[in-house]
């Protein structure tokens, strides 16, 4: 009887204990989606050969310079910084770009882009070429010699 | 001999008395735990998300306060006190189990009072293995007392694998 007793009282109290904590848990997830760093190189020169004094020469954008441009499938800002003329010492030759002088090109056809503004193009399959052409002009006392400038395209992720 | 005689007799009494007791109360005290019965869940309002980042870049802080920072909710009915405590990942881990990369994080809380959503008036968990006792408003019978716990925090992006890291924050609650 006494036995009985006992081990009534133990299961109440054990009942009563266990309602007296409950526990529950959730998870939140922290994340980062992280892509390849950019990368650009020139890859061939806007070249454009022997120049007549008083006459212009243009450069087709395919048949100019070229940028490759490496990182994660995603679409990019690119803007090129450009010249406003060839330098040679203190001689100037001028130089200009139309609306049409530049080409971008993932593998899906070519696109054709105002170089004077900035514009967005699709990386892919981590692939991205950019080309430019132009034109330049000499004029009538143009002093003959080797006229240089440097185009630089930009890149970076649009990640808006 | 003589005490364990009387001993037996008493204590065998004092069981009958406290089932004489009990026994009548019975059936109020069932219908009483019914309405009584504490109940505490917490679910996610808001991820913990970097974002987009590019490899290389460094560090990243989600600030205190800021809109990106992860949000439990945490609703209790009835309960007197919750006890809560967080399990915070050290590493945010490439989502491609064949690559082995990891995103080194540091992730901080803060949580507010039941009733108080303004972040700015939150309480900084001072260490992630502190567990956390927050006493509920307990008067209004009827209704889910909410409080809030946030996350933040920063990581450093090194020269890793592109693709998505993760990484889980657990959130254990007691309450009674």
């Amino acid at each position: 009887m006494k036995t009985t007793i006992i081990t009534l009282t133990t299961a109440l109290l054990l009942l009563t204990g266990s309602a007296l904590f409950a526990q529950e848990s959730g998870d939140i997830t922290a994340s980062a989606n992280v892509l390849e760093s950019i990368t650009v190189a020139g890859e061939e020169n806007l070249n454009f050969g022997d120049v007549e004094i008083g006459n212009s020469v243009s450069v087709a954008p395919l048949e100019g310079g070229q940028f490759s441009i490496a990182g994660s499938d995603r679409n990019v800002s690119l803007v090129f910084t450009l010249p406003g003329s060839l330098e040679n010492g203190t001689e100037t030759l001028d130089i200009s770009f139309s609306t049409t002088d530049a080409i971008w090109n993932n593998g899906n056809g070519n696109e054709t882009v105002d170089p004077n503004d900035s514009f967005n193009a699709d990386i892919d399959g981590g692939n991205l070429d950019v080309f430019i052409g132009g034109q330049v002009t000499a004029a009538t006392d143009q002093e003959p010699g080797e006229y240089e400038g440097t185009i630089t395209l930009t890149a970076e992720y649009d990640l808006d | 001999m003589n005490n364990a005689f009387i001993h037996i007799p008493i204590s065998f009494a004092a069981v009958i008395l406290s089932l004489a007791i009990t026994i009548p109360a019975e059936a109020q005290y069932i219908n009483l735990q019914l309405d009584i019965s504490a109940e505490a869940n917490a679910d996610v309002q808001q991820p913990l998300d970097f974002g987009t980042l590019i490899s290389g870049s460094g560090n990243t802080r989600i600030e205190p306060g800021s809109p990106s920072m992860g949000i439990f909710r945490i609703r209790v009915l009835q309960a007197q006190q919750i006890l809560f405590h967080l399990e915070l990942p050290q590493y945010l881990e490439h989502t491609d189990p064949e690559i082995n990369a990891q995103i080194p994080v540091r992730l901080y809380a803060s949580y507010s009072e039941f009733g108080e959503e303004d972040f700015a008036m939150a309480v900084p968990v001072n260490s992630p293995y502190e567990e956390v006792v927050l006493t509920t408003p307990g008067s209004s019978d009827h209704e889910w007392a909410t409080a809030y716990l946030y996350l933040y925090g920063d990581i450093h992006v090194g020269e890793i694998t592109d693709g998505t890291y993760r990484g889980e924050v657990v959130l254990n609650i007691e309450y009674e």
